[in-house]
């Protein structure tokens, strides 16, 4: 930090927790949003002022932050590996299952803005409020062309779309096969292996959030799996 | 044999008649010589290669911004990427090419004014011209010096190696490096003889006219720490013009809110464009964006947010739509009102510093959300105006400038960092990266100094 920038200004402040929040007493990589209250009758996205539902987007951004909700840090609190061995007979399989805990992220949703500019949609779409009634079932705001940023801004950054990340994940596997050599063989090498390794597999044994959303690729795009076979020959 | 004399001597003497006029032909026809005033006009008005031919560097050098990796990476030409890195290999040589080629186009004016030949009735024009040509070449000269040689210290300055200065078209003359002070020297004389020729109005913003004359001394003056003459000249600047347009009257949905050709544009000129600062890649430091307060019309006008929690930028006052990664350096009127500012601060008249400031501040936010600074003790007070100072002036080229001259106090200095994927590449202040390297082929070619 420097000495030279002025005070932070912590009204309407939200954040993803990817970057250190420059605020005392809070932990540094938390997530902090908008208290959302739901949708009105127009399908704009209502928030809390002092309490009241409000949809005055410009006063939602200068509530202070006590008024914010804090849901928790964007790292894991609780985290951890385990490699497993297992061999039998003349196989042998390895997988590592990684478990992350304790923390959140918020998912991507339906941004009007980059619909509009980019052509950059959200599966949220077809969710999205088309008539009066829809209120009652979804949390996705009504279209409206042109984009309000402060409405748009808002929805985004409030907490509706702050999820728990927490998740339990199968990460590689190697499974192989070996041989001992004939007789005949036996002055050319003492063990032959047969492997074949997947790695990047991503295969989510357990996860926290009921969307579907893999925490680590929130817009879906995966690593692709990485395959790779060989022979180990030992001399 | 008389008639036979007589005749070659006739003969000969028939060879030096139109000697003159033969050299005065063009060898090809097809060459076009600027040969009228209106010739000279069309040269200046030239909008590409008279106003937008400036470094990019010093926006690229700055921490107005950063990059991914991933960006960083995706960036096509490696120059440009080590550039971004203050790498001393980068070997940009655009950034020094391109003013210097319109530093020739301003030395053809200057010189074909002294050689056309135009009637009474033209003379204002002709000066118009000439002050034109002037204040074009000084402004290229400052943004070259800024980039290319360190910042102005009173006590370095006869030392410190500054920046060629081509004034006349004459390609075998040897190049060398004059002093940073004469070059500043240079510059200021250009100005100075440029002001009383320019025209207090001008029919469009990229012509230059007087108040963009005093704007520019302003900013020159700040630069150096002359704080009496920058005020004197900002002071004048806006005398001429004034206006701060009120952001509470801008659309803070439109992707580019703010102009080109705005009201408090007084000169217009932008940088060449450069990758890093492509609208796309382009992203705010976020501790930037913390500053403004909610009730700043700036955190809107200024930024967009890019829909992953980072943001970017879209206050171009060069309007944005043409934006591939070119900054504005003009001279705007904001930036005379923070010189003024930071001016009477530094030269204990707080009152006024308040003055100025409060009047720019109360444009920018919400009406009657903005509550007037008061502050009152000096080193606070300056520090507030610098720091509006760095939340006003985003991607004006000036950031750089102001760096340097601001590391060398040491209430202000600052190390810069650019994190690429946990690698981390810090800019010390006074650090020589700050100074880029000129390009090799010049250094071959002329035999000046590098810089270290």
């Amino acid at each position: 930090m420097t000495k030279y920038l002025a005070d932070t200004y912590t009204n309407g402040y939200t954040s993803d927790g990817k970057w250190i929040n420059p605020i005392q007493g809070e932990e540094p990589f938390s997530i902090i949003s908008f208290k959302y209250g739901g949708l009105d009758s127009l399908g704009d996205p209502l928030g809390y002022i002092n309490g009241k539902l409000s949809k005055s987007y410009n006063d939602l951004f200068k509530i202070p932050l006590n008024e914010q909700i804090v849901s928790g840090p964007a790292n894991p609190g609780f985290f951890g590996s385990a490699r497993n061995d297992i061999s039998w007979y003349r196989f042998s399989l390895s997988f590592n299952v990684i478990y992350r805990m304790g923390y959140y992220f918020r998912k991507n949703s339906l941004n009007y803005y980059l619909l509009f500019k980019y052509g950059e949609g959200d599966y949220e779409f077809k969710d999205r409020w088309q008539k009066p009634g829809d209120e009652a079932v979804t949390n996705v705001p009504a279209m409206s062309y042109p984009v309000d940023i402060r409405r748009n801004s808002f929805y985004a950054n409030s907490d509706i779309n702050v999820l728990k990340a927490d998740n339990i994940k199968l990460n590689d596997i190697r499974l192989g096969y070996s041989l001992a050599p004939t007789n005949s063989f036996k002055s050319l090498f003492q063990r032959l292996e047969l492997f074949t390794y997947l790695s990047n597999l991503n295969l989510m044994i357990w996860k926290a959030n009921k969307m579907g959303i893999d925490p680590d690729f929130p817009s879906g795009l995966k690593l692709p799996l990485s395959v790779s076979a060989g022979v180990k020959i030992d001399f | 044999m008389k008639t036979i004399l007589i005749l070659s001597i006739a003969f000969i003497s028939l060879t030096f008649i139109s000697c003159k006029k033969f050299l005065d032909e063009k060898s090809d026809a097809t060459l076009a010589t600027p040969s009228t005033l209106s010739d000279l006009q069309a040269l200046l008005d030239n909008y590409y290669s008279m106003n937008c031919q400036f470094p990019a560097g010093s926006e690229v050098f700055c921490d107005n911004y950063y990059l991914t990796l991933e960006d960083w990476e995706g960036i096509y030409w490696e120059y440009e990427r080590n550039y971004y890195l203050w790498q001393k290999d980068a070997n940009n040589i655009a950034d020094w090419q391109t003013p210097y080629g319109s530093i020739c186009t301003c030395n053809i004016v200057l010189e074909s004014l002294k050689e056309i030949e135009y009637s009474k009735t033209d003379i204002d024009l002709a000066n118009n011209l000439r002050g034109a040509a002037l204040f074009l070449r000084a402004n290229y000269l400052y943004s070259l010096v800024q980039l290319y040689a360190k910042g102005y210290d009173i006590e370095t300055s006869n030392s410190d190696p500054g920046i060629p200065l081509k004034l006349s078209t004459d390609f075998t003359q040897t190049i060398t490096r004059p002093s940073v002070k004469e070059t500043y020297n240079q510059i200021i004389h250009d100005l100075k003889e440029s002001i009383p020729l320019l025209p207090v109005t001008v029919s469009i913003k990229s012509r230059p006219n007087k108040a963009a004359g005093y704007g520019a001394l302003a900013r020159i003056y700040l630069t150096m720490g002359e704080y009496e003459l920058a005020t004197k000249y900002a002071d004048s600047c806006l005398m001429i013009n004034d206006n701060l347009i009120d952001y509470n009257l801008l659309d803070i949905n439109s992707d580019n809110p703010i102009e080109r050709f705005n009201k408090e544009v007084i000169f217009q000129a932008v940088t060449s464009a450069t990758s890093p600062l492509d609208p796309s890649i382009c992203k705010i430091d976020s501790n930037l964006y913390q500053t403004y307060d909610s009730g700043d019309l700036r955190k809107w006008i200024l930024f967009r947010e890019n829909g992953d929690g980072t943001f970017g930028f879209k206050g171009d006052y060069d309007g944005g739509s043409e934006n591939y990664g070119h900054s504005f350096c003009g001279i705007v009127t904001d930036e005379q009102y923070l010189i003024l500012a930071e001016c009477y601060a530094r030269t204990d008249k707080p009152q006024k510093a308040l003055e100025y400031l409060n009047r720019l501040l109360e444009k920018r936010y919400e009406s009657g959300k903005f509550t007037p600074i008061t502050e009152s003790d000096p080193n606070k007070l300056l520090t507030i105006i610098l720091n509006e100072r760095r939340k006003e002036l985003l991607f004006r080229g000036l950031r750089t400038s102001d760096l340097k001259r601001l590391n060398k106090d040491s209430r202000f200095q600052i190390t810069i960092e650019r994190d690429l994927g946990g690698k981390i590449y810090q800019l010390p202040p006074n650090d020589n990266k700050y100074v880029a390297q000129i390009p090799e082929m010049v250094i071959e070619m002329s035999g000046i100094n590098q810089n270290p």
